[in-house]
């Protein structure tokens, strides 16, 4: 029983009600009080990351034991994988919370964005710690709600459209979900996720349990944006105001898409080699058509949003190799390779891809326009957003020094060590494709000619702003240091070591 | 999507029903009886509260939108494109 694991919940919940509550009164309030409860959540996630040490905690909700030795009541787990979430959660969004102190002054209605900002890391915080299946779906259903109404808080024509679209599409996600979930329950009479795979271990038919697999990976991939289930991701997050969009393609959509069809088809289902090969080509998809995609746009956020797909495409791709192998009972080397690449850039794609939306929502807060066309010469008016995006679409594009150059080199080394040589080749193609578009970005936004605008001439942004974007860029730096097998090996270990040999999750779970 | 919703939640009732299954009160003086599955109804409970959320929310969007566009016709309202 670790008390520190239903805080992570509990607070930001408790700090969303204090935001509506106190917002009446006090109009600064709401401002603070939401990157406090954030800085307090980066406290104590870092320290249990940090005091972790590859064992995984377990909080047993209204303190229910064991019967029989099944498992009865909701359990929370926190483990490798779960804390270096529950850390870029807190992380990017602390930042968030803290660049949107200026940013969100041009809406009405800061108290409930900063609640909705708290219900929504509530949320995400809740799917990623949760061994409960339901309980997943509970949590996700309350960070995607909130994250709907964030989408739409602009209340204008395209952010209303691009809200209805999130929402038709998410309603359908959580259906193929509930569908999927009521099926497992039907055959396994239990939603503990432990309790499920030794179900699942002990036997089942196979007709039943490819379906179920596949409503699970179209329920979560549509959350998670993977190509054929994408038309949904570029209007929601060009549409949404900029710090949502950085914590929605930042986290969200790895919260509750990525991390739970990881941790699921990891730990929960036996690991079978058709669903592996599944994964990796829709993985695989998603890289190449996202970065096709992206390079025609001319709408700045919407160039960010599609390129997110595509960088998420990377992570799947090289998780789903990874599971082609250890399917096939070879070279679990490199297959933990392979995962411990694809974790690295989604924590990579955590920073950079929020610092790039942070810097676009810093360049339209100073001109009031997305469209590239109309930027120019920023360079010497905003020199700080200009060395901070630069960083960060160097960092996408895959450069050296900067982190994003290591966490591809090691997917595509994992991918060549594999044999899977079409793979590693695509993988170097759409990098450079994302150099190019990147390359477009910083020549249209920062360098280039600036047009009249003697007569209204173009600010730097305010402290708090530059504050995060900062913050971000050093990250990016910071987290190349990752390259370095020992560095890697006590940040990444825990998480290959539970992903890797999936019975000491539930062994874990069902001995306590 | 309501229809849709309302399907699944039927589904979870009848996974809970056994034949002959009574409501799962424990009964201390008849040990052998069977009782229904309790579970599925407390799911099922919850996702009819998260869909009463959700259609809530898209009705309300649905009020915003109409109040721009002047109509509910979804091939008229697409702004956003590629």
């Amino acid at each position: 029983m670790n008390p520190l694991i239903p805080l992570f919940v509990i607070v930001p919940l408790a700090g969303a009600f204090l935001i509506m509550i106190m917002g009446r009164f006090f109009k600064t309030f709401p401002k603070f009080f939401a990157s406090l409860v954030l800085l307090f959540l980066i406290l104590i996630s870092i320290y249990s990351f940090l005091t972790l040490g590859g064992t995984s905690l377990i909080y047993k909700v209204g303190g229910w034991e064991p019967v029989n030795q099944i498992p009865i009541g909701i359990y929370m787990v926190l483990d490798g994988l779960s804390a270096i979430l529950v850390c870029i959660i807190s992380v990017i969004g602390f930042l968030s919370a803290f660049y949107s102190i200026s940013y969100i002054n041009r809406y009405t209605g800061e108290s409930f964005f900063y609640a909705l900002f708290c219900l929504m890391i509530a949320g995400m915080n809740g799917v990623v710690l949760s061994g409960d299946l339901f309980n997943i779906f509970v949590f996700l259903e309350i960070s995607v709600i909130s994250s709907y109404a964030l989408v739409a808080f602009g209340v204008e024509k395209n952010e209303l459209e691009a809200s209805f679209k999130y929402q038709v599409l998410g309603g359908l996600a959580s259906f193929l979900i509930l569908f999927g979930i009521g099926f497992i329950y039907w055959k396994t009479k239990t939603l503990n996720i432990a309790d499920i795979k030794e179900a699942f271990m002990a036997g089942y038919d196979k007709p039943f349990y490819l379906f179920v697999q596949i409503l699970i990976l179209s329920g979560f991939g549509l959350k998670a944006a993977i190509i054929p289930f994408h038309a949904w991701l570029p209007d929601a997050h060009s549409s949404a105001p900029s710090p949502i969009s950085s914590m929605l393609s930042g986290v969200l959509i790895k919260a509750v898409g990525i991390y739970v069809i990881i941790r699921l088809f990891f730990n929960m289902f036996v690991i079978s080699e058709e669903m592996a090969i599944l994964i990796t080509i829709l993985g695989t998809m998603s890289m190449v058509i996202g970065v096709f995609l992206a390079i025609g746009q001319w709408d700045l956020k919407r160039l960010l949003a599609y390129h997110s797909i595509s960088q998420m495409g990377y992570v799947v791709m090289s998780v789903g190799i990874g599971m082609i192998l250890l399917s096939r009972n070879r070279n679990p080397g490199v297959a933990a390779l392979a995962i411990a690449g694809g974790i690295y850039h989604l924590v990579n794609h955590a920073v950079f891809k929020s610092l790039l939306f942070l810097s676009a929502g810093a360049i339209e807060y100073r001109l009031g326009t997305r469209d590239l066309k109309k930027m120019g010469g920023l360079n010497k008016s905003m020199p700080a957003t200009s060395a901070t995006s630069f960083i960060a679409s160097m960092s996408i594009s895959g450069i050296p020094p900067f982190n994003g150059f290591f966490s591809k080199l090691i997917i595509i080394i994992a991918a060549i060590q594999a044999k899977f040589y079409l793979l590693a080749l695509l993988a170097v193609i759409v990098s450079i494709i994302t150099l190019a578009s990147f390359l477009k970005f910083q020549k249209y936004a920062f360098f280039g000619k600036s047009e009249n605008r003697q007569d209204n001439p173009v600010k730097e942004v305010p402290f708090p702003m530059i504050f995060s974007m900062v913050i971000l860029s050093v990250l990016c730096l910071a987290l190349s240091l990752l390259a370095f097998p020992d560095v890697r090996a006590f940040v990444l270990g825990p998480v290959i070591k539970i992903l890797t040999e999936a019975d000491i999750y539930s062994s874990n779970l069902l001995n306590l | 999507m309501s229809i849709m919703e309302f399907s699944t939640f039927l589904f979870f009732a009848l996974i809970g029903y056994i034949e002959g299954g009574v409501a799962p009160i424990v009964n201390p003086a008849e040990p052998d009886k069977i009782y229904v599955d309790p579970l599925p109804q407390a799911l099922v409970l919850t996702a009819i509260v998260i869909g009463l959320a959700t259609t809530a929310m898209l009705m309300a969007v649905i009020i915003r939108l109409y109040r721009k566009y002047k109509t509910f016709d979804i091939r008229e309202i697409n702004n956003l494109r590629g």
